[in-house]
């Protein structure tokens, strides 16, 4: 009970907080801002897409609108609706995207709890610190309203009307549908965050694992099916996508939306400074060179699916969550949309932040950063007297704060997950303390 | 990544910072300082030189003379002044640019001014300028040549030299076949209001206080900008002066450029009247005294935000500029204004030659001579060295939060009794899970035996209170301190409005309506711990988490300190020196004399003391007869800059205020309320 009204608390404060906001002027600010809205995101683009399609011109004919032909119906849709009252629009979606969490959070402790009774086996004795109870669990949710609702990041993309929140929405009900144990509507928002923006397709791997688990099926687990299972949901995922594109071709009449959506998220044409790599990388690039190394940096965004499937295979809840940073971290286009993301679940694995070592220092690079963006940014591009060079400095540094937030994360998760089957004291056969090092 | 995933060499890291913590801090504090300051010796500095070639200055014979006679011309100009005692004869430079055959404009403008300064009343202004079109583009790119133009009842010197200069150059100027960029030739009224009015229209900016008129003549992007000060001939020296709006500078190799002219014309060049340390004693103890001065005195200018001349406000707009100020010596000034004229059409054909605009050599860098600079790579170092000491001092608060949390834990009696019994729990459960295994810790156990359903769920439904409880407390005990000084700062950055409209009506006057309930602020933020704890504790005791309230303010102070550093190094740096020690030191303490000189210390680093003190050392050049009067000329200079920054702020986009009020006062009322806070 008491936590349905911290619940009710952060909602109404988070409401607040965002429609006060939005009757200042830094909303303006905030949708200027390249961390925010990049060519992907930018709610004046999805204007300028309306305002062509109206006109009766493909809004994919140019360079200028990169939104899927389903969304811009919506946003048309919506913009006709409510044309002076966009901004409720966007609180409403983050009002849905909080309850949408919170769900997350109940089923997540739901799942953490049975997680652990059919691990139990495993277990050394002597971890009974280790051992989640049933209040531990219960904060999970609240903690992740809470952060949902308060922490900039998602204040500021709201505020900046980044058309990403559709993304996150798409990613969050992911993660409900698959703890829930919906397999069809889990595929089909993973078709849709795909569709939007293409690298949510590593989701896929998590999510197949997850439904053919034994946590999840219970007794009817056979080991021996279980790859000709994971082909068949991927299966359905993939003609999902499929389906997807296909409707969006009826709707356009041509494939000419592929080249300006997804073909723009893999190409890269457009190489506005934002706080990924891509863009600093192919700007000093020979343009002979460009094909080459767009397939090594798209490559690499989504190769650490395979591995980190393989290691995490039996933590696919726990696997998705690492996909969804490594996404923040490689894609084409990042936003602090996507950093949004994977705050916000943050608290999931609120039981292994004692074993984190380095909260301090990647809390203060992720600070650090925020801050010094747009000075340098100032600096850069209206004071003209600092260069390219400083504000990606910071981007970069930015990258290093979300590889080190992850790695240290899947440190302290596989540690746990070691101390709990082989007990929170480790000897070696001499009998001195033994420290357990990961290299 | 060695040192952050090896846990024992991290481990010993962490040891060393904790256990000399103080040590560490004080050095770092010292070796910073220490370090930043001999910046000026010259082996640790550099030598000026010419980063973008194009500008190859110095290399074309300079042909510049008057065509009339320029004495007249003063005599003409200074009968034009006496005619109206408070305004400008705009209309006469605006006839004589005529005559020489250029196209020349008069820009209106109109200044509202903020507060209620000037009740009702807009008051009106006008901008000469006079464009001479490039004969060899087609008005892509412009330099401009401005002089301000001023009253008989300004305080400030004539600028008498200057227009006729202008004027000579101009007629010069234009019949000279080799100019490939316009040349804007711009006679500005009111300083730099008038400065900001012309730019404003230039680029199409409107503001809701200077209201510039439409402009009819224009030229393309201005690429670079001249200011002359310039008296009446018999100049001994000039001045370069660089320092702009907000602490932004003019790209090191305008500067360069000028200080070369001025020596391959024997002219001397220094920097706020201050001679560069002669290059054959620069490196004994005088040299670098004079050096050190330099340093000092342009760093102050930086560092007050404020433009030094009219040049100030081209940085904003990203073009390069400087101000040329001539200091009259009527007996010893050699320097006659054909040499000056010479001077200024030697650094107009060095820019015409620029192909790109200014983007090599520095933006970011301290001199401590004309010819020697310290460039960003070099002072950041020191400047981070400062810095760190907060950071080091962070791990402290760390060790004494955990201790502190001890301290509770022991004299919370009810919570002891609950840890023991949640102790005695887990033992029993765990006898029941290890029944058969009885030696439960030794170490074949580890890898023997596991847990059993039962035993589980057990553990699960345990309550378990205890560390829960302990956790929040920490942040809600300091929200109320955060979010009254939050609360302060709001209160400060918008004070002045609400002042201003209050005073109207108490036919007060605005100057020392705002300067009095500024204080009145300042009185209530000092008292501000008392009566947070009068609302949250029965005794009057305010207690808090201080330790995580100054892991908090530290952070929060070395972002602003870095973020400062890259705007403005002066500034940063000098509130470093200020602020990095005392917030080091602050913690409650159970010493009586501790309490007070920390409390002391503190009132000594307020934003009143270090404004007031500021004001003080501007005025200490002047005569002011005696401490008491400097004392009391400090008073009043205090409140009258006040006040300018308070215009500044709405006139040209200054944010010293701003920083101020939301970042060096909640900062330091952070530490005000830890001085407060009861030690245990």
């Amino acid at each position: 009970m008491a936590f349905n009204i911290g619940i009710g608390v952060c909602l109404a404060v988070g409401v607040m907080i965002r429609l006060s906001l939005f009757r200042t002027d830094i909303t303006l600010w905030f949708s200027d801002r390249g961390e925010i809205s990049n060519a992907l995101t930018s709610w004046r683009k999805v204007v300028e897409g309306i305002a062509l399609s109206d006109n009766d011109i493909s809004p994919y004919s140019g360079d200028l609108f990169h939104e899927t032909p389903i969304m811009l119906r919506v946003f048309k849709m919506v913009t006709k609706m409510m044309p002076n009252k966009l901004h409720y629009f966007f609180v409403l979606l983050d009002i849905i995207n909080g309850l949408i969490i919170a769900s997350i959070g109940k089923h997540f402790s739901h799942y953490l709890l049975r997680k652990q009774l059919s691990d139990v086996k495993k277990y050394a004795v002597g971890v009974e610190k280790l051992i989640l109870r049933k209040d531990d669990v219960d904060m999970i949710q609240l903690s992740m309203v809470a952060t949902h609702f308060l922490n900039p990041y998602s204040i500021a993309i709201c505020l900046g009307k980044s058309t990403a929140v559709i993304n996150n929405l798409f990613i969050y009900l992911t993660f409900m549908f698959m703890l829930k144990g919906n397999v069809l509507m889990c595929m089909a928002t993973i078709a849709l965050a795909t569709y939007q923006s293409l690298y949510p397709i590593m989701l896929l791997a998590p999510a197949v694992i997850y439904f053919n688990s034994k946590v999840h099926l219970g007794k009817s687990y056979k080991e021996s099916e279980f790859l000709s299972q994971c082909s068949f949901t991927t299966t359905i995922g993939m003609a999902m996508i499929g389906c997807l594109y296909g409707l969006s071709y009826f709707m356009e009449g041509s494939f000419k939306f592929l080249h300006a959506t997804t073909g723009f998220i893999l190409g890269v044409p457009d190489l506005t400074p934002n706080l990924g790599v891509f863009w600093y990388f192919f700007t000093e690039m020979f343009e002979h060179f460009r094909p080459f190394f767009i397939c090594v940096f798209q490559i690499n965004a989504f190769l650490y699916t395979v591995p980190l499937a393989i290691k995490l295979r039996d933590h696919p809840v726990f696997l998705a969550y690492v996909l969804v940073t490594l996404m923040s971290i490689f894609k084409s286009y990042p936003s602090y949309a996507d950093v949004a993301v994977f705050i916000t679940l943050l608290p999931m694995w609120k039981h292994v932040f004692s074993y984190m070592r380095n909260t301090f220092i990647v809390a203060n690079m992720f600070l650090v950063c925020t801050v010094l963006s747009p000075i340098l940014w100032h600096l850069w591009i209206y004071a003209g007297s600092a260069n390219a060079n400083f504000y990606f400095a910071i981007a970069l540094t930015f990258s290093t704060a979300q590889i080190f937030l992850v790695t240290d994360l899947l440190f302290a998760y596989l540690r746990r997950e070691f101390d709990l089957t082989n007990g929170l004291v480790h000897k070696l056969d001499n009998g001195k303390d033994a420290q357990v090092m990961l290299d | 990544m060695g040192l952050l995933s090896n846990p024992q060499s991290r481990q010993k890291l962490v040891d060393a910072v904790t256990k000399y913590n103080n040590i560490l801090c004080a050095l770092c504090y010292v070796v910073g300082v220490v370090w930043f300051l001999a910046l000026a010796y010259p082996p640790l500095n550099a030598r000026t030189y010419f980063s973008e070639n194009a500008l190859l200055p110095g290399v074309v014979h300079s042909g510049f003379s008057f065509d009339d006679v320029p004495e007249e011309f003063i005599s003409e100009f200074k009968e034009e002044l006496k005619k109206e005692k408070r305004n400008v004869p705009r209309n006469w430079v605006y006839e004589r640019f005529r005559e020489i055959g250029l196209e020349t404009y008069i820009q209106n403008y109109t200044v509202k001014y903020p507060l209620h300064l000037v009740r009702g009343q807009i008051v009106p202004g006008q901008n000469v300028y006079s464009i001479l079109r490039a004969r060899r583009s087609a008005s892509t790119e412009a330099v401009v040549l401005s002089v301000p133009i001023r009253s008989k009842s300004s305080d400030l010197p004539p600028t008498y030299g200057g227009i006729v200069l202008m004027l000579g150059l101009a007629k010069y100027f234009s019949r000279q076949p080799y100019w490939s960029k316009d040349i804007i030739f711009l006679v500005t009224d009111h300083e730099q209001i008038g400065m900001q009015a012309w730019l404003d229209g230039y680029h199409h900016v409107y503001s809701e206080y200077i209201r510039p008129g439409d402009m009819p003549g224009k030229s393309g992007p201005i690429q670079a900008a001249i200011n002359l000060e310039i008296p009446s001939g018999n100049i001994k020296y000039f001045n370069v002066k660089i320092e702009g709006l907000n602490g932004q500078l003019p790209n090191l190799d305008l500067v360069n450029l000028v200080v070369r002219l001025c020596q391959k014309h024997d002219a001397e060049i220094m920097l706020h009247n201050n001679k560069d340390a002669p290059h054959w004693s620069a490196e004994t103890v005088a040299g670098y005294q004079q050096s050190l001065k330099t340093m000092i005195k342009m760093m102050w200018a930086q560092a007050s935000g404020l433009p030094s001349g009219n040049h100030g406000l081209f940085h904003r707009y990203h073009i390069e500029a400087i101000t040329l100020e001539g200091i009259r010596k009527k007996k010893s000034g050699q320097i006659s204004l054909v040499t000056t004229g010479r001077i200024i059409e030697g650094i107009y054909r060095s820019l015409n030659n620029l192909l790109e605009r200014f983007h090599q050599s520095f933006f970011f860098y301290i001199l401590p001579g004309t010819q020697r600079y310290v460039s960003i790579g070099l002072y950041m170092i020191p400047f981070a060295i400062i810095s760190i000491a907060l950071w080091v001092s962070l791990g402290q608060e760390e060790k004494s939060s955990k201790k502190s949390d001890d301290v509770k834990n022991k004299s919370d009696d009810t919570s002891v009794v609950k840890d023991k019994a949640d102790d005695k729990d887990k033992t029993t459960d765990k006898d029941k899970a290890t029944t058969k295994d009885t030696e439960g810790d030794s170490s074949e156990a580890v890898s023997g035996d596991k847990l059993n359903v039962d035993s589980l769920n057990k553990l699960m439904d345990e309550e378990d209170d205890f560390d829960m409880e302990d956790k929040p407390q920490g942040v809600l005990t300091i929200l109320p301190l955060l979010l009254s000084s939050c609360i302060m700062a709001i209160l400060c950055y918008t004070g002045p409005d609400i002042l201003a409209g209050m005073a109207v009506p108490f036919k007060m006057n605005i100057e020392d309506g705002l300067f009095y309930g500024f204080l009145a602020l300042f009185t209530a933020s000092l008292l501000f711990p008392r009566m947070v704890a009068r609302r949250t504790a029965e005794d009057n005791r305010l207690l808090f988490d201080w330790a995580l309230l100054k892991t908090i303010t530290l952070i929060f102070q070395s972002l602003v300190l870095f973020s400062l550093a890259l705007l403005n190094i002066s500034l940063a740096f000098f509130l470093a020196v200020l602020f990095v020690p005392v917030s080091v030191i602050v913690h409650p303490s159970k010493n009586k004399l501790s309490r007070w000189s920390q409390k002391f210390l503190l009132l000594l680093i307020s934003p009143l003391s270090i404004l007031f003190t500021a004001a003080i050392i501007s005025i200490m050049d002047k005569d002011n007869g005696g401490i008491l009067g400097l004392l009391y000329n400090g008073w009043s200079t205090l409140s009258h800059g006040l006040l300018l920054s308070m215009v500044d702020k709405y006139f040209f986009g200054s944010w010293l205020f701003a920083l101020f009020s939301f970042a060096v006062l909640p900062n330091w009322l952070t530490l005000w309320g830890i001085s407060f806070c009861e030690a245990v």
